[in-house]
């Protein structure tokens, strides 16, 4: 298979169910599919973990999603081209992940730039996440207004954490984006960390507890929609 | 130690272009010295155009995660990382 991105894997070590529950993590701007990658040996063996890089290279180990300029009070104006594109070929890339895992969604975990992304797929394709965890990101205006009005997120359970001296996606940012997505229905945990953009162990921990949280509250969800075929076709 | 290699001289051209005469040779021979503030002043953002730069030079492209993984704090540690990933693409030979 040709991927849409390129990317790294990591094989659930722990399997209850085939196929394993998948979970893709979204690196942000400047970063690379190896950040993420590497802070994640902790998550829950019972994922394969996969994490796509960015399309757009800046330089060895820095890729973005999308371009864009700092405002002093309206966060980052950005590059629409750019996101459009690269929303494509993320949208793509998860569905050619679903279709070779043969899972019927993907969890996402996304930090700055690629929680913004992650924010955008869930409601864009709603169909293809069983949930989100976004760790200062935001969900975009345009992405909103394509979705406002609409219950597209309907029970789907999403984290949130966000920096209280966050300098790139100001706190209110961060906020407004929590009760945009509860507002379309999704299931949402906040959390608001001491800190500014960045992501660390910290948060990451919460973050693989909650995904934990979700496989022991849910441990069908990747299989029952096989099972469902199945019984059908049988 | 050589200090006035050719590949040196690439690495300062690609890491300080217009500023380079600014510098003394004995700051550009002091492998110690600072790349960021109090030192030779390279911000993150002209780091990576610097090794954009020596992509065009040297004809061909770091690998994403020596490059992120480093520590690059000094001088000697610019120069050293470039060398290394120099000498790794020289063994790995040319490439399809």
């Amino acid at each position: 298979m040709s991927w849409a991105l390129h990317h790294v894997a990591r094989a659930a070590t722990h399997r209850e169910e085939a196929p394993a529950p998948v979970v893709i993590l979204l690196h942000g701007w400047g970063m690379y599919h190896g950040h993420l990658f590497g802070m994640t040996q902790h998550f829950d063996r019972r994922l394969d973990v996969v994490s796509p890089r960015a399309p757009v290279r800046m330089g060895p180990g820095a890729y973005r999603w999308f371009n864009f300029v700092r405002t002093p009070s309206d966060g980052p104006n950005i590059d629409h081209d750019e996101e459009v594109t690269s929303l494509a070929e993320l949208i793509r890339f998860i569905e050619q992940v679903i279709e070779d895992r043969a899972v019927p969604g993907v969890w996402l975990v996304g930090h700055s730039q690629g929680g913004t992304m992650a924010l955008s797929v869930c409601v864009r394709r709603p169909d293809l996440v069983l949930g989100c965890a976004n760790v200062n990101g935001r969900l975009l205006d345009k992405a909103w207004n394509t979705t406002q009005g609409r219950a597209a997120l309907n029970g789907k359970p999403f984290f949130n954490g966000h920096g209280l001296h966050n300098p790139i996606v100001p706190l209110p940012l961060g906020r407004s984006t929590c009760a945009r997505i509860e507002s379309l229905g999704a299931w949402i945990e906040t959390r608001e960390y001491p800190i500014g953009h960045e992501i660390n162990d910290e948060i990451l921990v919460d973050v693989s507890d909650w995904l934990s949280t979700q496989l022991d509250a849910h441990p069908k969800t990747s299989t029952s929609r096989l099972i469902d075929q199945a019984a059908t076709q049988g | 130690m050589n200090t006035n290699t050719p590949l040196r001289q690439s690495i300062l051209q690609a890491l300080l272009a217009d500023r380079l005469p600014s510098f003394s040779s004995a700051q550009l021979s002091d492998d110690r010295i600072c790349l960021g503030a109090g030192g030779l002043e390279v911000g993150s953002m002209a780091l990576l155009q610097a090794f954009v730069n020596l992509e065009t030079i040297l004809g061909f492209t770091f690998d994403d995660g020596p490059v992120a993984n480093a520590k690059l704090t000094t001088l000697g540690d610019f120069i050293g990382l470039v060398e290394r990933e120099v000498a790794a693409h020289r063994n790995r030979g040319p490439q399809p």
